[in-house]
């Protein structure tokens, strides 16, 4: 049980790590790019994939507890966990689909 | 209500993008890492240092300012629980139940803010920073501590003190308290362009039996999801502006590393009386401006 926990912990730690440094090594050469190329659509695009990133570790960390709580079939938090990914996923629709 | 009106069209006209030159991005990296910093010492989002400087030195229209912090917020977040995850220190199913009403408060309070003119939004901001710092230094010393290991229930848990090496085991108590004050943070957060944490610390701390570590790691934990569904709004506005928000984001994830290397050592009291120095402070700015 509590080793479970642990490895829970772990994966959800490691996929926040991840999904950090990406993002924040994607904007970093949006933001050099900036300078570098000013106005070039490019640059537009490669800090709009950084920001995405950004807002998708989060979410991906609630899909992987979602996938957790039903393997060890915790049927509270798996309905607790759902309705999270169903407003991040409205809010994920409602900004991108525009 | 008038007021209302001429702001919304105010803002279409205060949406032109911001020139970002080489310098402003300098100074928003540096204070993203102060807010970084703070943040992760705190564990609040640190966008209630963000927003100030956004709006009152760099002259951003409010919610272009909570666009940004909430985004830098997300990276607070995530990069504290990274390294916070595995200590003991989240309490992961706490933080999935609160998250469901702190989620669905920052889609409320995204929505909200749209209606709400900036100058609502600062007199706010400042009320609200005042008020915590108020609690904050009120609640200094009080914290509960639970010895009893045999049953801490569905969502309690133990924990190791970082400082002392003890180990600390905690019942959550007052669960709809937790979960009501969770929904206000969801809502200020996503209104005020804040982590929330500032709301939910104290809360966990104080009434619901959660160690004060303990608190602010879950706290800080749950935030990216509160900041991710209140951002995306700001974002679907067109009200997030991108190279801004990187070189706040580039600058959090800086300042949030070192943080938690200082914020592991540092004393709670002492904690405590700067993050209600620096609320008192940022708050009093806020009160100002928006009553000009």
């Amino acid at each position: 049980m509590s080793g479970d926990l642990r490895t829970l912990e772990r994966l959800v730690g490691r996929v926040l790590a991840v999904g950090t440094m990406t993002s924040g090594a994607v904007l970093l050469v949006g933001l050099l790019l900036t300078f570098v190329w000013p106005g070039h659509p490019v640059t537009g695009q490669i800090l709009t994939a950084g920001i995405l990133i950004l807002f998708l570790t989060p979410a991906l960390r609630v899909v992987i507890s979602f996938g957790d709580y039903i393997i060890e079939r915790e049927w509270w938090f798996v309905l607790w966990t759902g309705i999270v990914l169903v407003l991040l996923a409205s809010g994920f629709i409602a900004a991108f689909a525009r | 209500m008038a007021s209302g009106v001429w702001s919304l069209e105010s803002e279409a006209c205060s949406l032109k993008p911001v020139l970002v030159t080489p310098f402003l991005a300098a100074a928003t990296i540096v204070t993203g890492a102060v807010a970084g910093l703070l943040g992760a010492m705190l564990g609040i989002g640190g966008g209630v240092f963000l927003v100030p400087f956004l709006v009152l030195v760099v002259g951003l229209p409010f919610k272009a300012a909570a666009g940004v912090s909430l985004a830098a917020v997300i990276a607070t977040s995530s990069s504290v629980s990274a390294t916070t995850a595995g200590r003991h220190l989240i309490n992961l199913r706490l933080g999935m139940a609160l998250e469901v009403a702190t989620a669905a408060g920052g889609l409320a309070g995204g929505l909200t803010a749209q209606w709400l003119a900036p100058r609502t939004l600062e007199l706010m901001f400042g009320v609200m920073a005042t008020i915590v710092a108020a609690s904050v230094l009120q609640s200094s010393g009080k914290e509960e501590k639970r010895s009893d290991c045999e049953d801490v229930g569905t969502l309690g848990g133990r924990y190791t003190d970082p400082t002392t090496g003890l180990v600390h085991c905690y019942r959550v108590i007052r669960l709809p308290v937790a979960l009501t004050f969770s929904f206000i943070a969801g809502n200020v957060s996503t209104l005020l362009g804040l982590g929330g944490g500032i709301i939910k610390v104290p809360v966990l701390a104080t009434l619901c039996g959660v160690p004060m570590r303990v608190a602010a790691a879950t706290s800080a934990f749950m935030i990216g999801v509160t900041a991710t569904s209140g951002a995306l709004i700001y974002y679907g506005h067109g009200e997030l502006a991108p190279t801004l928000a990187a070189a706040a984001i580039i600058g959090t994830q800086a300042g949030s590393g070192v943080g938690l290397q200082l914020g592991a050592r540092a004393e709670t009291a002492w904690l405590r009386r700067l993050l209600a120095g620096v609320l008192g402070f940022v708050a009093a700015m806020m009160l100002i401006r928006s009553l000009r």
